[in-house]
């Protein structure tokens, strides 16, 4: 089942001596508690496979996702920008892993809605020769319905630097509803 | 924005020929759904004008002043969270130190003044960058419990706060300890 912004249960306060129909039974019984144990919005991609991003010196969008699941098809995989299906608070992850460079400070955020909102979710990450570099950022951010959220990596080697395409250390984006 | 109530419904044990009336469905019912979608306790405290300056090797609280959301009314003007529910939660912080040469920065979570096991620590270099350090943990925090966000680093010289945002620190109520009873 695919939860549209129109089917998140609204509280219904019953009245002395009302009759539960079975109508209402499984609007306010049934669908209420499915919600909330299995139909939340939830998205998962990574670039397990595909072109990755090539991470430049400005602020770039983590691009070419792969989806595992994004239950509201909220999830570009192209550019990489998610729209929120309902409004409410979610917990966002973000994670960029980008390949070995000598000297490359890397750092990943949360943008929405292609501007600056405070607090700016925000991490960092000095590089060394042999290893690559990642960055994680887990917060927690309230989106109106259809409003846009990405990922976005920056590096400071002076060039670029692909982020890793794999199975298992690849860079990813997570959206999960928390609360209205 | 709406305070939630501080509270988590109670769910009964409904008896044989009991009689259902519209004050269970609205207490039993009604209110648990309600605190499923929209009233689990969450927060959301970041830096907007505070600032700090962090000492060589001294964990030093995080100057949370502005809030995005309190659901249960827990940040103080420092954000210093004092939880309302005993549960499980999960907490999410960063700090961001301004530019500065090479060295470790690192963030952990005080729970109660006792540090919560697990830390972020990660080095930048001299690149002319803030630097961010994030952590995200499931804590469990019992009501009257206070929760706060501290940074560090070892530069051997003080490290100011970013002055326009030092930081954030974010709670998601997740669930009542097993054990738990009303």
């Amino acid at each position: 089942m695919v939860v549209t912004p129109s089917n998140i249960p609204a509280p219904h306060t019953w009245a002395v001596g009302e009759i539960p129909t079975a109508a209402n039974w499984n609007s306010y019984i049934r669908d209420a508690f499915n919600f909330p144990l299995k139909f939340r919005p939830i998205m998962r991609a990574a670039q397990t496979s595909g072109a990755g991003t090539s991470i430049g010196g400005a602020w770039t969008d983590l691009t070419n996702l792969v989806v595992e699941v994004d239950s509201n098809a909220g999830l570009n995989t192209g550019t990489g920008v998610y729209t929120s299906p309902n409004a409410g608070w979610y917990i966002v992850t973000g994670s960029v892993v980008v390949v070995p460079n000598s000297n490359a400070d890397i750092a990943v955020r949360l943008w929405q809605n292609n501007s600056f909102m405070p607090p700016c979710a925000f991490a960092t990450r000095h590089m060394s020769t042999a290893d690559r570099g990642q960055v994680n950022v887990t917060k927690l951010v309230y989106l109106a319905a259809n409003d846009t959220i990405r990922i976005q990596g920056v590096n400071s080697s002076g060039g670029n630097l692909a982020t890793v395409v794999d199975t298992l250390e690849s860079s990813f984006f997570e959206t999960f509803f928390f609360s209205q | 924005m709406a305070t939630n109530f501080p509270k988590i419904p109670y769910i009964k044990t409904w008896a044989t020929g009991q009689v259902l009336t519209a004050g269970d469905m609205n207490t039993q019912i009604r209110d648990t759904v309600d605190f499923f979608t929209a009233r689990k306790p969450h927060a959301s405290a970041y830096g907007l004008a505070s600032s700090v300056t962090y000492n060589d090797n001294s964990w030093t609280d995080v100057p949370l002043d502005a809030i995005s959301v309190d659901t249960h009314s827990g940040f103080d003007s420092n954000g210093v969270y004092t939880a309302a529910i005993s549960g499980w939660y999960q907490v999410m912080g960063c700090a961001i130190f301004t530019p500065d040469s090479a060295f470790d920065r690192g963030v952990r979570f005080v729970l109660d003044g006792q540090p919560v096991s697990g830390i972020s620590l990660v080095d930048s270099s001299n690149n002319g960058y803030s630097t961010g350090v994030c952590l995200s943990r499931m804590v469990p925090i019992v009501a009257g419990q206070n929760i706060r966000l501290q940074g560090w680093h070892n530069a051997g010289h003080t490290v100011a706060s970013e002055p326009t945002g030092a930081g954030y620190l974010d709670l998601a109520f997740f669930s009542q300890f097993y054990s738990y009873t009303a």
